[in-house]
């Protein structure tokens, strides 16, 4: 066999996938093809490096089962709409439990943009927050109880004022845990739409100018101020986001 | 310790930029064998696609990470 047939054979043994009569078969060339050798090290090492924790976190059974559910019905295989967006669909609706990460893999096909994890990190924990009990760890739109009630939890209290005043009522705060930090999480409402706002330390972090990102109906402005960083996150649309954003950063003003 | 959790951030966001920048057919198959683990024929079902299809592509996606990744690791080593 040529080296060119014993490309199939190499992914096939990487995963498993082949039988023992082509197993045995792939592991003599490699014993007389110094290339192909190589060239299955260096699989071994790539697929290692693919499958580090901080790169993906392994899919577990749920997600399996998640994803066989969204394969297409002969009837679904015909629209148009890819699996992935059926699998993000029913996640969104909140339809069976511990989706969530199906949710990033679905994201992760879609767009493509392994680099945008932390806003699916932030996508996350804003969903997580709107299921029942888990928005507020502290209930107040009272900035001098949200305030002090992250102190001692957190090594900096972010920023807290109600904007009631002008439809952006705080209702509380809660920790989360966003790219490997404590951050603070406050909780503001525009009508009906939840707006959670991301902050924590960045310590030596020069002032930024808000900037948004928007993934699957879910608008984001990030910015930078007094060495904090700012993630908003809601589905409102971006205008009022950004107005939430003027006012926030005015009335916290040092 | 700090120094290496760095070092390997770094790679691990270059990995990540390599799968984004696959086509979409690529990077689908791949992060289903990857990510989620499934076998060819689950893959060759939710995609919709003859499980030669999908050995194909998952050579095809490979062989593309393989080579981006040996000259970010040139890269790495010189600098």
């Amino acid at each position: 066999m040529s080296c060119a047939d014993m490309t199939a054979l190499l992914h096939g043994m990487l995963d498993g996938e082949i039988d023992a009569i082509n197993a045995v078969q792939f592991e003599r060339h490699l014993e007389t093809c110094e290339a192909c050798a190589a060239e299955y090290r260096r699989q071994q090492a790539l697929r290692n490096a693919i499958r580090q924790p901080e790169l993906f976190h392994r899919a577990p059974d749920h997600l399996r089962h998640a994803i066989e559910a969204a394969i297409p019905s002969p009837a679904a295989a015909r629209s148009r709409s890819p699996w992935w967006q059926r699998l993000f669909g029913d996640w969104r609706l909140g339809a069976g439990a511990s989706l969530a990460f199906a949710a990033s893999l679905a994201l992760f096909i879609a767009t493509g943009t392994g680099g945008d994890e932390l806003q699916q990190e932030l996508i996350a924990g804003h969903i997580r927050s709107l299921q029942a009990d888990h928005l507020t760890d502290v209930l107040s739109s009272n900035q001098h109880t949200v305030k002090p009630w992250f102190n001692g939890k957190l090594d900096v209290a972010p920023p807290v004022v109600d904007l009631a005043s002008q439809g952006f009522p705080l209702t509380g705060g809660r920790l989360d845990y966003i790219d490997k930090h404590e951050a603070a999480a406050l909780v503001y409402r525009r009508a009906l739409h939840v707006i959670n706002l991301f902050v924590w330390p960045a310590p030596g972090a020069a002032d930024r100018s808000p900037e948004l990102f928007s993934h699957e109906g879910y608008n984001l402005l990030h910015w930078t101020r007094g060495e904090s960083t700012f993630w908003a996150v809601s589905d409102l649309n971006a205008a009022e986001l950004k107005e939430f954003q003027a006012l926030y950063t005015q009335q916290t003003a040092p | 310790m700090p120094a290496a959790m760095t070092i390997r951030k770094s790679e691990s966001e270059a990995l990540q930029g390599y799968i984004a920048a696959l086509p979409t057919a690529f990077r689908e198959t791949l992060v289903l064998r990857e990510m989620a683990d499934l076998s060819y024929q689950r893959i060759a079902e939710i995609t919709g696609t003859p499980v030669g299809t999908v050995m194909s592509r998952l050579a095809r996606a490979r062989g593309l990470l393989r080579k981006a990744w040996t000259r970010y690791q040139e890269k790495e080593r010189r600098t």
